[in-house]
């Protein structure tokens, strides 16, 4: 195992960080990563920009877009009001948060109360959810993650980690565990037989195609599919967005194919719902 | 017996069932302990290369940027998972500081592969070295828990071992209790005494068996003797033994002239499904060994046991000779008694009580085949003159010489001559018509005559003579003994009157 980590180690130590005025830099949040992935290779063979993608949360890829570090932020909930006016931006898509938990747990459907006492940590004995709580983990979001965000608008929760809180907060309990990204959400669910987590429900929907042992809970007996997420049934959903600064001409050519539908497909083709343009 | 036996089995039962229930606990202590024990130190041996496996798969995922290849991770992580709840439900140790230890683990780990999806190298490498740092732990934690099973192994093995000896030194007390007290105390006394009754009520039986005075023997289903009496020799001149070895003895001695008896007697009487209590006999002589014969009673009888298995014939032969005997002189001094009854002591002649009994009977006979009855009496001329010339010892003799005359002339079986009293006699005479009658009669009188007794005292001839009174008919109702007595004496007074020496014939 130790000749394993070092030869990992050594391998990410000898990485460079690539940069060139021909790279269009996105970050942001993991759940558009996969979107911006899949149409790199096919993009980068009709036009002359090349696609550089890193994760790090949306929250995370707006800081770098204000800074300059990146042209695109990949922001996987609704912008406020201010964002809008300040940033140029584009919705793309619709995902919806979805709660997973481990195959194994015998969970069909959660009612809002019950995702609320899961997180909250008011539920301890929930046979009545159907689950096994003895090893029990509830998995929340990092504050950078937008999917955090979307389920504390939903849940009326916040996470304790966030400043500024005012005193009659209700807040996320204080041992869940805060995953960075939706592949760090995924594996944990998948490997651990107690875990609960809310995570992109494309991407949760893809691994669960993979053969991960994970399983999307309905929520209010509404199950997130492309319908319910569309015509607004599924309550926990937000948009994706891509953000730039509107001084930033170099993703003008980016985004004038993004309009023209080029992700169209790879959007539907990874679970998420196109909007209408 | 019965009190015994339930006395034997119910220690031995309550032994048992400590055996048993010792041996169940021995059991379940495997089950629940060793068994499980064995299993989760298994489990334990493998979580440690299992989680080595898990880091390696999963680091080489990273590397290659697999996320197909995470699915490997997944799967030994829910086996892990699996393992330590494993080790958790048997109670065996405190999996809660290893659960979350693996789960600090996992958490670090994902969070390192998720920071190489993310390109967040930097995050990444931090994370990694803290996986490290959890895997050391880890593995202390791992080796714990082996020393722990291997403690509780050793605990389990010395426990199983106090067991086996406990059990064995249980089963030797129980072999021992059962060998030297209680079988000895509860089985093989009573059955030595049983055995000594039963071999003294044998002796005993055997005793009474050979003393009895009947020759006694038993024949077996299959014809052999089982059983013969030492009286056997007593009564045959035979040793047992000789019947023993030659069982066709008990057949070659009886009489040949009651052998056809003693088959017959054989076909019905020895056979199965018979009565017990149908006893059968038959008398045969038997030709002793040294040639006497002697009369034996044969008595025999069917044997079955309680359960109406028939077990043979049991016999018991009596000899009979010397009460043979005594019946037979018994017979004859019965005939004797008879002959004094109904004959005169002096003539030889049937007396008169004889002679009253037949005159009924043959009037009756007569009357009944219509044949002619004739009745003579007679008496001698003159002999009280004669018994008062010669004396009475001379006029007795007269009467015997008399008596023999008409005996001899009277001489058919069915005559019957009588003397009447005195020197009277009378005759009966069957089927024999008037001038029949009187023509024996006349023969009689002149056979009388010929005798030429001398008789001085007489007034019709110097010698004896005899006067004659003769009836004859067929008897009917008015012609009956007495009518044929009475016709007969007025005959005899009228020969009499006649001149003596002479027959007379009246009607009935």
């Amino acid at each position: 195992m130790k000749t394993t980590l070092f030869i990992l180690l050594l391998s990410i130590s000898l990485q460079a960080e690539t940069t060139s005025s021909d790279i269009i830099r996105f970050s942001g949040g993991t759940t558009i990563q996969p979107i911006i992935e899949k149409i790199a290779v096919p993009y980068e063979q009709t036009n002359k920009e090349s696609l550089y993608v890193e994760g790090g949360g949306s929250e995370v890829g707006l800081q770098k877009v204000m800074n300059h570090s990146s042209d695109i932020a990949m922001i996987a909930r609704n912008l406020s009001e201010e964002e809008k006016s300040r940033f140029a931006y584009m919705t793309i898509a619709i995902d919806a948060v979805a709660v997973i938990h481990h195959k194994s747990q015998p969970i069909k459907n959660l009612t809002k109360k019950e995702l609320i006492g899961f997180y909250d940590g008011s539920i301890t004995e929930c046979q009545n959810s159907g689950c096994e709580c003895s090893n029990l983990i509830i998995i929340s979001r990092k504050i950078d993650r937008a999917t955090l965000a979307t389920f504390e608008k939903y849940s009326g929760l916040k996470s304790p980690k966030r400043k500024n809180l005012p005193p009659d907060a209700k807040l996320i309990r204080g041992d869940a565990w805060e995953a960075e990204s939706n592949i760090n959400t995924l594996l944990w669910v998948a490997g651990l037989k107690g875990a609960i987590a809310i995570v992109s429900h494309a991407e949760a929907i893809r691994y669960e195609q993979m053969g991960y042992p994970i399983r999307i809970s309905e929520i209010e007996n509404v199950y997130p599919s492309p319908e319910t997420i569309k015509d607004g049934t599924y309550p926990i959903q937000n948009d994706l967005n891509l953000v730039w600064n509107k001084d930033n001409l170099k993703v003008e050519r980016f985004i004038g194919w993004v309009k023209s539908g080029g992700m169209d497909s790879s959007i539907t083709e990874l679970g998420f719902v196109v909007v209408e343009r | 017996m019965k009190r015994s036996y339930y006395t034997l089995w119910l220690p031995t039962l309550i032994t048992s069932i400590m055996v048993v229930a010792l041996f169940w606990a021995m059991h379940i202590f495997l089950h629940h302990n060793l068994a499980e024990m064995i299993q989760a130190h298994k489990h334990s041996q493998e979580l440690t290369k299992k989680i080595e496996k898990m880091v390696s798969s999963t680091l080489n995922a990273t590397f290659l940027g697999n996320e197909k290849g995470f699915l490997k991770t997944v799967e030994l992580s829910n086996q892990i998972h699996d393992d330590i709840l494993l080790i958790k439900k048997d109670n065996m140790y405190d999996t809660d500081s290893l659960f979350r230890s693996y789960e600090q683990l996992y958490k670090k780990l994902i969070s390192a592969v998720s920071y190489t999806s993310e390109n967040r190298l930097g995050d990444a490498k931090v994370a990694l070295e803290e996986v490290e740092s959890y895997s050391n732990n880890l593995e202390m934690q791992m080796s714990g828990l082996n020393n722990y099973f291997s403690q509780r192994e050793k605990e389990v093995e010395r426990t199983l071992f106090i067991i086996m000896i406990l059990s064995g030194g249980l089963l030797v007390f129980i072999a021992l209790f059962n060998g030297f007290y209680l079988i000895p105390r509860q089985v093989i006394r009573p059955l030595e005494e049983f055995a000594e009754a039963l071999k003294g009520s044998e002796e005993k039986y055997r005793i009474v068996a050979d003393w009895t005075y009947d020759w006694e023997y038993w024949l077996d289903v299959d014809k052999s003797i089982a059983y013969i009496s030492p009286s056997v020799e007593r009564i045959t001149g035979y040793t047992p033994n000789e019947f023993m070895q030659n069982p066709s003895l008990l057949v070659d001695i009886i009489h040949p002239d009651d052998t056809p008896n003693w088959s017959k007697h054989v076909s019905e009487a020895h056979l199965p499904n018979r009565p017990e209590e149908d006893a059968q006999e038959v008398e045969f002589r038997v030709v002793r060994k040294d040639g006497a014969i002697i009369f034996v009673d044969h008595i025999c009888r069917p044997v079955y046991t309680h359960d109406g298995i028939y077990m043979g014939v049991r016999v018991a032969n009596r000899d009979i000779t010397q009460k043979v005997a005594i019946l037979d002189e018994l017979k004859e001094k019965n005939r004797l008694l008879d002959t004094l009854a109904t004959t005169d002591g002096l003539s030889a002649l049937f007396n008169r009580r004889y002679f009253d009994e037949a005159l009924i009977k043959e009037v009756e006979y007569a009357r009944r085949t219509a044949n002619a009855l004739a009745l003579v009496m007679c008496d001698i001329d003159y002999f009280k003159l004669y018994n008062d010339t010669y004396g009475h010892q001379e006029g007795d003799k007269v009467i015997k010489q008399v008596s023999d005359v008409l005996k001899a002339t009277f001489s058919r079986t069915i005559d019957v001559v009588a003397r009447y009293g005195g020197e009277e006699f009378v005759i009966l005479l069957q089927a024999t018509p008037p001038a029949e009658a009187c023509k024996l009669v006349e023969l009689a009188r002149e056979n009388i005559v010929k005798l030429g007794i001398k008789h001085k005292g007489s007034k019709v001839a110097p010698f004896v003579t005899m006067s004659f009174g003769v009836v004859s008919c067929v008897p009917d109702v008015l012609s009956n003994g007495d009518r044929l007595l009475t016709q007969s004496d007025k005959a005899l007074y009228q020969s009499k009157k006649n001149g003596r020496n002479c027959t007379t014939l009246l009607e009935c």
